[in-house]
């Protein structure tokens, strides 16, 4: 399984385009290795956590020249995917092997998993701290020990300092809690020891605040990093109204109904139908149970709702924000598969043969939208597990760019980037030219050789009246178009000739 | 003496740039701006912001002669809809409207059934996303299979990459509105359509293409 999960992941790496994000993220990566500085930036780009964990990694994540590649920096999102597999496949194993086992199968191949598990931002690495979490929560309130307290602490500072949407996670996981502890028999339930709750709360909020004043002081180089961390709250809490990012409530449900985008087919239906068995039998047999497993099946179905509700309810959505509920609704759908099992019909065990039809189309499904997502239509605009993403053709212009270099020398060449957005991952590519400059307007424009602009800040008139270049559109995003211009007589590199 | 004086003084002031040391200019190179994740652009209504479509001066009663007539392409099984989609009079770009065509350089080439004089061809490849299709081909022949007279309308292919050789067409992006181009009065019975790709993706899209001709 995790062998599969792994291949998914790598082979997933080579095919899709680095997005925008991802450039920016291993961008300030990159500064923290090289130069040994990173400061945290309130207004944008989340925590520290992911930059120091890359910076840690990098002697794996180097090849012989020394040098970082797109494939490379995933390979810290994709370690964390593949550890939060294995490890919940582990920890699940105590409430039912078989519910583990599928679980586990679906995180290996859901698209969303496999895209998300391997992409160079925060997410995989919130989901892990965030499931960590979740489940030394569950362990407090069954045991209510110092292990799961401090765990809890741990796990809940490393989602603050990874990003800040991990509060979010937490508001989830502390609304699950109290559910369970109304409808439910827990130890918490059954009375407790308020003082020494008090002082196991103390410790987790002490190694919030250690983690915190650790990671975004950058190590104590920037001390005002710590406010910063704080005041980052108000930035986020703006965003969350959506700057162009507003999307339906019912955004995140739509992932799993099937429709069509350019005549293919999408949708994960039959495991939107194990949801829905699993969290209705969560909700009306387990809150009655009174075994351990039953309260954590029920724990986590409330969780993952209530997550997606939470979700659902900030204007501002992308895909990659559904990782760790997908990943908790994957757990629900498990158990309320394997709960067929348990069916009988005049004493004979119709429930296996059910549970069995069940996985089968659930795992069915989920391979043949991976096959497309993953694969076929790897950066497409009409895979609709991506965001304005980098399109195939971005390869091109690198590819150009490349022609350039080894016709005429990195030295030689000077380049010009016109875009109001930074045309990113464009400057995570060309992160070792020394002449490339950037610029959001062509106001101040210098006239380079080489010159690449964002269409938006050009007319076809201007492009079509130029005798003195060469000009090429290569796409970056959809519906984001870059055009390069390449002087005479730079321009006969990309020339063929004829034989 | 004084004169000589401010006299030695201004040959001093004034030769001192042709002797003085030289150094290149430097540009300012600015580093790249971080920004967050890019805001989707929809455009529902795509509008063309490129130069206006040429006049073409044709006969008053001209006609779209392709219209309903047979469509071959160098890709025998599309990945999505049918060759005939090609010349069935809608240009919508929704689903159900287009054809895509494989990766790589492909043609779909209209018969006519006879040969025309060709005053203009329209051109819609695909207008729910704003892109451009690469090193785009317009031929008209009498030969099916443009071995011999060959007439070369369009060619935006400015690296060669096709091997049609330079195009000095100019690439654009795709409208609803379509592309009209001059076939500058060629005659032929076929019309071949070339791309390879667009700035999308690799793979090749028609939604509709229209002829203007006589017989």
């Amino acid at each position: 399984m995790v062998g599969v999960a792994a291949t998914l992941r790598h082979r997933d790496a080579h095919f899709r385009m680095y997005h925008a994000d991802e450039g920016v993220q291993s961008y300030q990566a990159w500064r923290l290795i090289e130069e040994g500085d990173y400061r945290y930036d309130p207004a944008e780009h989340h925590g520290p956590l992911l930059y120091f964990a890359t910076e840690w990694a990098a002697p794996f994540l180097k090849d012989e020249a020394g040098a970082l590649s797109d494939a490379s920096m995933r390979r810290i999102p994709m370690a964390f995917s593949l550890v939060t597999l294995l490890f919940g496949v582990l920890l699940l194993r105590r409430y039912g092997s078989g519910a583990a086992l599928l679980w586990g199968s679906i995180c290996a191949i859901a698209p969303l998993a496999v895209i998300y598990g391997a992409y160079y931002i925060q997410e995989s690495l919130l989901a892990f701290f965030t499931l960590a979490a979740l489940y030394s929560l569950f362990r407090y309130l069954e045991k209510g020990t110092w292990p799961s307290s401090l765990a809890l602490g741990s796990s809940l500072g490393l989602m603050h300092v990874t990003k800040e949407t991990g509060w979010i996670h937490f508001l989830a996981m502390v609304i699950a809690a109290t559910l369970l502890l109304v409808v439910s028999r827990s130890r918490l339930a059954r009375g407790v020891n308020l003082k020494l709750v008090a002082t196991h709360a103390a410790a987790g909020l002490a190694i919030v605040a250690a983690l915190h004043v650790l990671f975004f002081s950058s190590f104590f180089s920037h001390p005002s990093g710590i406010v910063d961390g704080v005041v980052s709250f108000f930035h986020y809490a703006e965003r969350s109204q959506g700057q162009g990012h507003e999307k339906p409530f019912l955004f995140y449900l739509s992932f799993f109904l099937p429709r069509t985008l350019e005549g293919i087919a999408w949708g994960e239906l039959f495991l939107l139908m194990a949801i829905a068995g699993g969290a209705g039998a969560a909700l009306y047999f387990d809150r009655k149970a009174k075994t351990e497993a039953a309260r954590f099946r029920l724990f986590v179905c409330l969780f993952s709702l209530v997550l997606v509700l939470l979700y659902s309810l900030i204007p501002y959505k992308n895909p990659w924000l559904l990782l760790t509920p997908y990943l908790g609704l994957a757990y629900v759908a498990a158990s309320g598969v394997m709960r067929l099992s348990e069916l009988t019909l005049k004493g004979r065990r119709l429930g296996v043969a059910l549970a069995t039809v069940a996985t089968a189309l659930c795992l069915g499904e989920l391979w043949i939208r991976c096959d497309l997502a993953v694969n076929r239509y790897a950066s497409a605009s009409r895979n609709p597990y991506l965001y304005v993403h980098t399109t195939p053709r971005y390869e091109r212009l690198l590819e150009r760019l490349d022609r350039l270099e080894r016709a005429y020398g990195r030295e030689t060449l000077a380049l010009g980037v016109y875009a109001p957005d930074g045309a990113w991952p464009l400057p995570w590519h060309l992160r070792d030219w020394e002449s490339v400059g950037y610029w959001r307007t062509v106001d101040e424009r210098p006239e380079l050789d080489l010159e690449i602009f964002d269409t938006r800040l050009l007319d076809a008139v201007e492009m079509g009246g130029d005798d003195e270049a060469l000009w090429e559109l290569h796409g970056l995003r959809p519906n984001t178009l870059l055009a390069l211009r390449v002087t005479k007589p730079f321009d006969r590199a990309l020339i063929q000739r004829e034989e | 003496m004084k004169k000589k004086l401010i006299t030695l003084s201004l040959a001093t002031a004034l030769a001192f740039p042709l002797f003085a040391e030289k150094a290149p200019i430097n540009l300012e190179f600015p580093p790249p701006f971080l920004s967050g994740t890019p805001v989707p652009i929809n455009l529902p209504n795509l509008e063309s912001p490129d130069a206006p479509q040429p006049e073409i001066m044709a006969p008053a009663d001209i006609e779209n002669i392709a219209y309903e007539k047979e469509v071959t392409s160098s890709d025998d099984f599309p990945i999505i809809g049918e060759l005939e989609l090609v010349t069935d009079g809608d240009k919508e770009s929704e689903e159900g409207y287009f054809v895509e065509l494989a990766q790589g350089l492909q043609w779909v080439q209209i018969d006519l059934e006879e040969p025309a004089t060709l005053y203009g061809i329209g051109v819609w490849h695909f207008h729910t996303q704003k892109r451009a299709y690469v090193d785009m081909v317009i031929q008209v022949s009498n030969d099916p299979e443009f071995e011999e007279g060959v007439t070369t309308i369009f060619n935006n292919d400015h690296d060669n990459s096709a091997g049609f050789g330079v195009g000095k067409d100019m690439a654009y992006i795709e409208t609803n509105k379509g592309k009209l181009i001059n076939a500058k009065q060629a005659t032929g019975r076929y019309v071949r359509l070339y791309s390879d790709g667009n700035t999308s993706n690799e793979m090749n899209h028609y939604v509709e293409v229209e002829v203007f001709g006589v017989y």
